[in-house]
Order: C-alpha cells, then structure tokens, then sequence
C-alpha cells in the first residue's frame, strides 16, 4: 500500500515537530533555571539514588566534621589547662628544692610556704575548669571533681566524654581528671621516720597522706643519782637511758647534746628538761639530785593512732602492729619496734598521693608547725618530691594525650575537608547540570524548532487552492 | 426519440451532481475528527435492449461508501484503550513521585540527616538542655515527616478515586450518545444505505470511551453497535447501562456495571489505569512506607529502651503498646506474649533489671529469662513481680506498667555495677559456703541438709513442691527454699543464688560467726561434704569494678580464688576469672606484692579493685558478674513500648514519645547514670551508619533513598511504556489516516473531475434537446 498523506497526517506531522521541539527548548531551558540536570527521580532513577546516598554521605561528613571540631576544642582547651599546671608544677619544684637549701630561716620557709599554697590554688582552678558548663576533667560525672580541703577526693567518675568522628571510629574528648591530677601507681608505704615507726610486713591498705598520732602516755623505771619522774610533758617513747656524769656535771638522755646539770636549789631544777637526739624530752626532777653519777633506764608507753580519735597502746615489741581506719578503709601496719619518740609520723601511700595533697604538704612541711628539727624536715621534703614528680610526669603523659588526640583531630579535619569536597564534586556531577552542554542543547532544540517552523508552514501553505482560479 | 438519451443526461447530471456534494462533504470536514472520506461509487445503468441493439443506460449512483478499514478501525480502538492506560499510570505515579521530593528538598531523607546532626551536637554536651531540646525536637519532625508521607499517600488515593468517580460519568455520558446513535443508525439504515456521517459519529464516540476503558465492539446486521467493556455489555441494541463506582472511606474503588453487585474488572484505558496505580502501586507504596516508618521505630526505641534518662533511673515506666485480648474472654493474661497484639515482635532472650537502693547506692542485677512462645502476659508479669523491690502491673487499658516501691529506682542498663558483690560471697565478713558448682542440682523430693549452727542443729527438707524440676534445681530455688524455712531463720543463717550457685552464709560478720554442715541426702547433688565448718572474717574484702565491657555478646563473669589466703600478703593468691563455658578468662594476681586498691584489667575493658581481705577456695568463694553487651536480648522493651524514643506502629501515627516532648531531661542518654555520660547518645548516633539486617543490610537513609528511587523507577518504566504505546498508536493512527483522511488536493482534482463531467453532461442534455426540438420542427 503507497503511502497516502491526508489532510489531518500532514497537520497532526508539523503540529507534533512543532510540540516537541518546543519540548526540548522548555527542558533545557527548565534546566537551567534551576541548575539541575535531575529535577525528578523518574529524570534518571539510578543517578538520582546515587546523588541522594552521596547527600546522605555529605551529611554524615558535616556531622563528623562538627564532632571533630567540637572534640578539638575541648582537647585543647583541657591541653591549655594541663600545660599551665605543668608549668606551676615546674615552679613549685623549684621553690621545694630551695626550701631544701638548710641555710634558710623559719621566715623564708614561711614565704615559700606561701607561694606554694598559691600555687596549689591555681593548680586546683586549673583542675576544676570548665568549658562552658561542662567540666573538663571530671569524666562524665557533671559534678565538680576535686573540692578544696585537707585531703582532695576525686568526686567525678572514669568515663570519657566520646564523640564519634568517623565510621566506626570515635575518640575520647576528655582524660577523666583522677588519671592527670590524682594519678595512681604501685609503690610501698613509705614512713618519713620522725618518730622511728616503721612499715610493718603484712599489706597496707589507703590512699594518699596518713598522719600516724603517737602519743606519750606514761613514763616508768627508777632513777639513779636521787633524781625522780616528772610525769608530764615527756614525749619520749620506749626504752631511753638518762646518763648522769657528776665529774662532767652533764645529765644526757639518749645520745643527745649532754647537757649542764641544773642547780638543785634552783626552781627550775624542779623540772628540768633533757633532750636526746631526735629532739625527744624527757622532763625530770633535779632537787633531790645526790650528785653521783649514775645510767638509768626509763620506759615510756604510748599509744598510736591514725585518725585521731581512737588510740591503741604501742605493742613496742611488734614487728607488724595493725591500725585501722574503718571509715576510710585504711589499713596501716606499722613496725613499732624502732619507736622512740611522740610526735606525728607522716606515712605515705607511695604513688597514690594526688597532686593538690602533695603540695599542701609540702607547704605544711616547711611551716613546720609541729616544730620538727630540720633534718627530719628535709627528709619529709624528699619524700614529698617524689611524689611531686611523679604527679608531674602523669601531668605530662595527660598533656601528651591530649595533644596527640587533638593532632590527630586536626589530621582528620583536613581529611574529612578533602573528602567532603570530593562528594561535592560527585554530586554535582551526576546531579547538576553542565551548564555548556545544556545552552549548546538549548541552541540545537531553538534551531530544530525554527527548522520545523519553517518547513512546516511550507508544507500548510501548499495547495492546489493556490492554482485554481 | 426515446427519453432514454435525457435520461442518460439526467442522470449524469445527477450523479455529478451527487459526486460534486460527496466531495464538498470530504472537504468541509477535512478538519473533523475521526472522519472517514467518502466517495461517490457509481456504476454503469442498467442494459437495456432498444430497436435490437444493447444499449447501455448511463450512470448509475450506487451508493456513497466511506473508505474505512474495520479491522483497522478495532485495533485503532484497542491501541487507544491500552495508551490510555499507560498515560494514566505514568501521570498518577508521576503525581506519587513529586511526594518524594527532588534530589535536595526537605523530606523524611533530609529529616532524619538533621535528627543525627543534633545527636551528634548533644554528644560533645551531654548535660546541655538546649541541645537536647533540639534533638526531640529533630526526632518530632521526622515523625511529622513521615505522617506527613502517610497522610499524602491516603490524598492521593482519595484523589484519584475522585478522578475514576468523575471518569466513570464520562463514561456513562458517551454510552448514552453511542445508544442514541445506535437508534438513529438503525431508524436511518433500516432497508436503506448506511448512514456515513452517523457511523463516523459513534466510531469517534467508541474511540473517546476507548481512552477511558477497555471496549470492545460488534455492529450487528442491523447497523447498531453492541459495546462491552471488560467483558461486560454497556450498551446494547436494547440500551444501555450505568457504570456505577462505589468510593470506599478508605478511598478504595469498586466499578460495577448494570447494578451495584455486578462488579467489573476494569483493565484499560485511563480507569483501568488508575485504578491499577490504586490497588496495586499505592498499597505497596503505604506497605513500603510503613515498613519503613516501622523499622525506624523499633530501631531507635530498643537502643533508646536500655539507656538510662537523663533524669536518672526511673521510679515507674509504662509501656506505650497494650497487650490485647485474642481469645475473647475479656481476660488478657492468658495470651501469649507472640501473640497478644503487640506490634512488633519480641524474641527469645533474656532482660536485664538493675534495681538501685537510693540510700545505699547498691545495684542488683536481675535477669528475667523470655520467650514469646511460652511466656504469657500472666507469666511476664509474675516475672518481673518476682524482682526484689519492682512491681509490674496491666493498667486499665492493658499496658504494661513497672514501678519500683518507695527508696528504689531501676534501670535497664548494661553498664556494670561498681558493687558487685552484694552480699559479700567472696571474701566477705559472713561465714560463707558455696557450691563448687552451677545449677542444675540433681536433687530428689525429700532430700534433706543438716547444718549446725551457733544455736543448734538444723535439717531442712526439700519438698518437691518448691521446685519446678526437682532433678533440676535451680540455685534460686534451692535458696528460697532454704530461706523460707524457719529453722534456718532461727540459726541466723541466709541463702543466695550467686550466679549460679548456692551460697550458704551467716547473717552476720566476723570472726564469731559459723556454721557447719552437718549432713544430709543432699549433700552429693551439692557438692559439699559432711564436717565441713566455715568461719567468717574481720577483714572482708571488697571488690570494685569500673571501665566498660566491651565484649561482644553478654557473658557471666565468675570470679574464684585459686587458694585460700590473705589479699596482698599470700603467695601465689590469685583470683581466676571463668566465663560462662567455663574458660579462663584472666588470672588476677592478688598475692604477695599486689598492693590492695591497685585496678587489675580483666582485658574486656574491665577493671577489677581487690581491698584487704580473706578470700577462701575451701569454702568456694565466688562472686558472679553479668557482663553485658546488650542487656534487653529479647528486644521486649522496643516491642512493648517501654523507655521508647518513637511510638506509634506505622507511618501514620510515629511520634516523639509524649513525655519526651515535655521534658527533654528524660531522654536517654547514659548508660552509666551520670549526667555527662553519652554513650547512649553514640549508640542511637550509630544507627546513622549500621546497616540493618531487616533492611537487607542498609542504613536507615539509604532505605528511605531506596524507596524514592524505586518510586523513580516505576514512573520511569510507565513513561516509556507509554511512549511505546503512544508510538503504536500513532501508527495506527497513521494508517488509518493513509486510507480514511481527506487529501484536499485529491478532492479538489475529483471535483474538477466531477465538474468537467456535469459540463459534458449538460452539454449533452443541450445536444439531446437540439435534436429533438429539431425532429419535432419537422412534423
């Protein structure tokens, strides 16, 4: 069958050419009005599911991205705060080992005591900043985590703030304030020696500083050379042994500075005082001094305590006598053999003293309020020392920690930068229209349609109408 | 003369004549839809025999014929019918598309990027109320999204039913045309020659229903058209019938034909389209949608469920899904947890209570075992009632509610508690007896067990009554049973089951404190031996345990010494950790040289703190610890509703849970109770990034990316069946144009054609009636 054009086959023929390319100027044209090659899913389903996975790719970058922001402001705020204890630390070492110096009078140590209790101040501040409300070394606790007082508890908690910053991958925004400022390590008890208590063999049992009370009760034993027992105010402890040498004319307690036999007739000989090596008194009455020589043996009792309250008689024959603290849970055994004088005996829990209870003892010790002679402050000193440095090398590590969690957050920032500009990029291309294309599209559709225009009406207009007269 | 020379004249004439009005019809209607040329058939007249000779007699008008193909013309009409169903289809679920949104518009996509933007911002300030503010406020607008999905969905159901309904009067306005055309062809054809113009008229009319539903037709004998449309008879000779469409409230459609109970299936055409779209594409589309909505809900609230508010551990919880009566007796704790009307589906596994004593600060963990297929809602409850300190109740309309009594909270966090060791079976002040091993114990109905107390003897017998298999005693069982009996009251003494195991202790502490046992018929299933005396201790050690487990399935952790000894002064004293199959864990040295206080690492993230103390491996010191990592196995708290993030059971009811949005403090964030503690917060963040084994193994925001694009993919595949359609149709029609169309030119050469033969006609008639005037001048 030959093809037969009709009437309506030649019109439906340039009204259709005409539609569509019309059509295709609107689309190019819609195209790039809004910039977008993919206006509706049905536009191209498999590059539209694509660029939607890639938004949701984008936003998950810009949440990670947030997160590490937020992580390394922390990070460094925390940073700041430990790089200026470490710097307090620093000074205070300095100012210890010149409280060391022995030529130092009682109104210089006093100074240094001073600035030291600044310093602890500071460092205290410095533990309990905060970052906005939230409190940077308190773990997740929400509470203030070191309060002041005479000794500094942790009061937060050992979690860490975490924020997720990748896929499977999170970092901790926080170091918990305890690990930094309250650290904890192995070590012994260690007795700074005063009083001659010594640690005892079964484990101990506590944390931080304990002052061991010992306690004068009673002295006993008979006297030679006429002399007798005052009974009060003696702060010898155990077996002691008063010398009296008439040629020399000196009374010696102990191994101590001998010293010139008093008066008898003298008021003062009533009670006279002798003190042995340690600085241990033995208090004694001179009147009815015989003036011969004579070596006695004393004893005195004691009882010990370590919270102050509840005193147990001092078993001087122990090797391993056991103290307890019920309400702290602290368990002290103390060798009681050495003992030799009353006074207070600072025991220490090696490696669990905090930061802030080191400083205030090293600033208690150089006031020297209980008047210890300096040797056995400088040995106190020492032991304060070490635990200063310690807490200063867990300061350290925590600012190593911090530093390095913040330079690895500012290594995924960049990388996380990169890689959200690289989503960008295959959004744009699946999704946005190249603008190029899209006029040269549009000039190619406006070209067609004027073609069509024009051959169309060609066509219309031919017609044996035209001929007929 | 005969007339017969005028009478050829005349009817030439005529039948240019007739020929002329044939061409100037084709003409004027060259622009007329569906109207098919005619043309004027003619013939020679008829023989007739004159002074002996044939003559012929002229022209002779046949009849004027339309040039139709009616084959052609039915596939014309089927074609239109199967076009008109895919340009439906396409423009419906082009309308379904634009729900989605483009590729950057605000949607449910884009909703639930902001919701885990704020979670994200709430997990670097946990304690910040603003910023937990906005993420309830970010979980509320993804529910309002979704519902807002839902609602559009139903719209457009509704929509279209309307655009059938209005359809469906078209129909029935063209079957009567076609029916009034029927009689007029009829009346005009009956003995005559058809009627063109009318016959175009109605095949138009066809071809219009053909657009709105699938028809078929016959033309009888006597000219008039006998119409079905999906099988069924709109019009016939007789008349024709109503097509009737029943809009349902849910927006459903039922078309009927000729009475509203004869329903009829209508296939194409722009009804059968649409309504295809209607019951197929769109109830999948509401199906996906609320799968969707549905996986999102229970995703969220079983890892919202077993964190603990912000607030702090709750004193009550109710459940948001009430259980449901199925059987009919007005009584719903009869029916089985699977199958009480739940919307989503718990499964075997076990449920972790931590119940909090607010003055001591104690936690004791309980576990409540659970499978849905056995357990009822009665079951349940006196589970959960069997908890110390916790009552659970139905409320009126069949929730469930859980409360703790009066100086008690609970939770159901996994997080591990500090104390484990409540009642100090490892090392602890009590005198203190163990079973060297777990439950079951093999015991018989009648065994007895006799101790010797500080105030006398003791024999307690174990009645089969107290057990649910006796061959099979649990450690709980054993020591209720224990507990219950007054004698063993009377002594002082107390059981607990310890992770398993029985221990048997004195109430009090200290080195005062014992018991022996004495004997008895139990004795063997329990592993202890006759004479066997224990002592308590002065010093009783406590252990700590801190960090976070990080296993990745729940485990019992048994802590048992190696030795009997002093922590921190016997050597070689070591506490050994066995899991649940029995295997060492760790080894933790506790001997001479381990300072007490000093965190030992479990390995697992945990830590574990030894204090000074006595720890005996005579007496079978133990200490039990659940070490989860996940404490609601059974998901039973996400399937009831409780402590839940969303409620509602599909697209169109999802929420933020109501007391949520009034108080964004009680949104779950910690697993360890401390306001700063945000490791539920990164668990619900986690979702953003799991692929979920109930979506194939994709994320929550490439699922609902999937839903779109399949949308896409739909509305692709009806355009181009569209195209192909219309492509088919267009040849058809094409065709159809070819041998039915007017070409003006054509008709003009037949007119100059008809006009030149009525000029030789007339001029004939002039020749004829010259010769015969000239015969009549010569009478």
């Amino acid at each position: 069958m030959t093809i037969r054009p009709t009437q309506s086959s030649i019109f439906n023929l340039v009204r259709m050419g005409l539609l569509e390319g019309q059509r295709s100027s609107v689309r190019a044209q819609e195209q790039l009005a809004t910039g977008r090659r993919l206006l509706r899913p049905s536009d191209d389903p498999v590059d539209f599911a694509a660029a939607a996975s890639f938004q949701r790719q984008q936003a998950r970058g810009e949440r990670f991205a947030s997160a590490v922001n937020d992580a390394r402001t922390i990070l460094d705020a925390a940073a700041g705060s430990a790089q200026g204890v470490s710097e307090q630390v620093t000074r205070a070492r300095e100012l210890l080992l010149s409280g060391l110096n022995g030529t130092l009078n009682d109104s210089d140590r006093a100074s240094i005591a001073a600035e030291i209790d600044e310093i602890r101040q500071r460092v205290l501040e410095a533990a309990n900043q905060q970052l906005g409300d939230q409190y940077l070394f308190a773990g997740t606790g929400g509470v203030r985590p070191f309060a002041d007082g005479a000794a500094v508890r942790y009061a937060g908690n050992d979690e860490s703030l975490r924020l997720t910053v990748g896929v499977d991958s999170q970092v901790d925004a926080t170091v918990p304030g305890d690990r930094i400022f309250a650290a904890r390590d192995p070590g012994a008890t260690v007795f700074a020696g005063s009083t001659g208590a010594a640690s005892g063999t079964s484990p101990d049992q506590g944390s931080g500083y304990v002052d061991l009370v010992l306690r004068h009760d009673a002295t006993t034993g008979t006297l030679g050379s006429g002399l007798a027992l005052v009974g009060a105010g003696d702060t010898i402890l155990g077996a002691h042994t008063v010398t009296i040498d008439a040629a020399a004319g000196t009374a010696q307690l102990g191994n101590g500075v001998p010293v010139a036999l008093p008066d008898p007739t003298d008021p003062s000989a009533a009670d006279f005082t002798l003190v042995d090596e340690s600085g241990a008194e033995l208090h004694l009455d001179f009147t009815a001094y015989d003036g011969t020589s004579s070596t006695s043996a004393v004893f005195a009792d004691g009882s010990m305590s370590i919270d102050g309250s509840t005193f147990v008689p001092i078993d001087f024959a122990s090797a391993d006598q056991q103290l307890t603290d019920p309400s702290t849970g602290t368990v002290l055994n103390v060798d009681a053999r050495g003992i030799h004088r009353a006074g207070t005996e600072l025991v220490q829990f090696g490696g669990t003293v905090n930061l802030f209870d080191t400083l205030q003892g090293i600033a208690d010790d150089l006031r020297n309020a209980d008047g210890l002679p300096s040797d056995q402050v400088q040995a106190r000193l020492r032991e304060r020392l070490v635990e200063l440095d310690r807490n200063h090398d867990h300061v350290l590590r925590g600012l190593g920690v911090l530093g390095a969690r913040s330079a690895r957050m500012t290594g995924l920032e960049e990388r996380l930068l990169d890689s959200n500009l690289q989503l960008e990029g295959l959004i744009s291309e699946r999704r946005d229209a190249d603008v190029s294309q899209v006029v040269l599209d549009m000039a190619q559709a406006q070209q067609a349609l004027e073609t069509t225009q024009a051959s169309g009406v060609r066509l219309l207009q031919t017609s044996l109408l035209n001929f007929l007269r | 003369m005969s007339t017969l020379g005028l009478n050829i004249g005349l009817q030439a004439l005529l039948t240019s004549q007739a020929g002329l009005d044939t061409t100037g019809n084709n003409i004027a209607n060259a622009a007329t839809p569906g109207y098919s040329r005619q043309s004027l058939l003619q013939g020679p007249g008829r023989t007739q025999q004159l002074r002996g000779l044939l003559m012929g007699a002229g022209v002779r008008a046949d009849v004027v014929q339309r040039v139709t193909d009616d084959l052609l013309g039915k596939r014309l009409i089927s074609q239109t019918g199967s076009f008109g169903r895919q340009e439906a289809r396409y423009d419906a679920l082009s309308r379904a598309e634009l729900l989605f949104g483009g590729a950057s518009d605000v949607n449910v996509g884009s909703a639930l990027d902001a919701l885990f933007e704020s979670l994200s911002s709430l997990s670097a300030s946990p304690g910040d109320g603003v910023l937990r503010e906005g993420v309830v406020q970010a979980g509320e607008d993804v529910g309002l999204r979704l519902r807002q999905l839902s609602g559009d969905v139903d719209a457009l159901r509704f929509e279209f039913a309307e655009r059938v309904d209005g359809l469906v009067r078209e129909v029935n306005v063209l079957a009567g045309e076609i029916d009034t055309l029927n009689r007029e062809i009829v009346q005009l054809e009956a003995g005559g020659p058809a009627a063109n113009n009318l016959r175009d008229e109605r095949q138009e009319a066809l071809r219009r229903l053909a657009e709105l539903v699938d028809v078929r037709y016959a033309v009888e004998p006597t000219g008039a058209a006998r119409v079905t449309v999906g099988g069924h008879l709109l019009v016939s000779p007789a008349g024709a019938n109503q097509l009737l469409a029943q809009v349902g409230v849910d927006g459903s459609v039922d078309v009927s034909l000729g009475g509203p109970t004869q329903k009829v299936d209508l296939r194409g055409g722009a009804i059968g389209g649409l309504l295809d779209v209607m019951q197929n594409f769109l109830p999948q589309l509401d199906d996906q949608v609320d799968a969707y909505a549905r996986d999102l809900i229970f995703e969220f609230n079983k890892v919202h469920g077993t964190s603990v508010p912000g607030t702090g551990p709750h004193h009550r919880v109710t459940a948001q899904y009430a259980f449901q009566d199925q059987n009919g007796n007005g009584v719903v704790t009869d029916e089985l947890v699977a199958a009480a009307g739940l919307p989503f589906d718990p499964t075997t596994g076990e449920l972790h209570v931590r119940v909090h004593d607010e003055a001591t600060g104690a936690i004791e963990v309980h576990r409540v075992d659970f499978d849905p297929q056995r357990t009822t809602v009665g079951g349940l409850l006196a589970d959960l009632n069997a908890v110390p300190n916790l009552a659970a109740r139905l409320d009126a309309q069949g929730r469930l509610q859980v409360s703790s009594q009066s100086g008690y909270a609970f939770d159901f966090s996994r997080d591990v508690p500090t104390q484990p060791d409540l009642v100090g079976s490892l090392g602890g002040g009590r005198a203190s007896l163990a079973t060297p091993g777990a439950e079951p114990f093999a015991l018989s109905a009648g065994d007895t067990l006799t101790l010797q107390s500080a105030s006398g003897p003791v024999t307690v017998t174990f009645g089969a009554g107290s057990f649910a298999n006796v061959g099979q005693a649990t450690a709980a069982e054993i020591a209720a049973a224990l507990n219950a009996d007054p004698g063993v009251q009377a002594a002082g003494l107390t059981a607990a089951d310890v992770g398993g195991s029985l221990v048997l202790q004195t109430v009090g502490a200290g080195s005062t404190e014992s018991f022996q046992v004495q004997g008895g018929t139990a004795l063997g299933a329990l592993g202890w031996t006759a004479g066997q005396t224990v002592v308590g201790s002065d010093q009783a050690t406590a252990v700590t345990l801190g960090g976070a487990y990080q296993g990745a399935s729940n485990e019992l952790l048994v802590f048992r010494p190696n030795m009997d000894g002093t922590i921190g002064s016997t050597a070689g004293l070591a506490i050994d950790v066995l899991d649940s199959a029995g295997n060492l864990v760790t080894s933790l040295d506790v001997g001479a040289g381990y300072r007490p206080g000093d965190a030992l690492d479990l390995g697992n993230g945990l830590a574990a703190t030894f204090a000074l103390g006595d720890v005996s491996a005579t007496d079978n010191d133990l200490l039990a610890v659940r070490a989860l990592a996940d404490s609601d196995t059974s998901d039973v708290l996400a399937a009831l509703g409780v402590n839940s993030f969303f409620t509602g059971t599909d697209a169109g009811s999802i929420g933020l849970r109501a007391d949520l949005l009034d108080d964004p403090g009680k949104l779950s964030g910690s697993i360890t109770g401390s306001p700063g503690g945000g490791t539920g917060i990164l668990d619900l963040l986690a979702l953003a990034d799991r692929g979920l084994a109930s979506l194939d193994g994709r994320t929550l925001g490439e699922q609902y990316g999937a839903l779109a694009s399949d949308v896409g993919f739909e509305v692709q595949g009806a355009e181009s069946a569209m195209e192909t359609e219309g492509l088919l149709l267009d040849g058809l029609q094409a065709r159809r144009d070819q041998l039915s169309g007017v070409n003006i030119d054509e008709e003009l050469v037949n007119m100059l054609e008809y006009e030149q033969a009525f000029s030789a006609a007339s001029q004939y008639i002039r020749v004829i009636s010259d010769v015969t005037n000239e015969l009549l001048s010569l009478v």
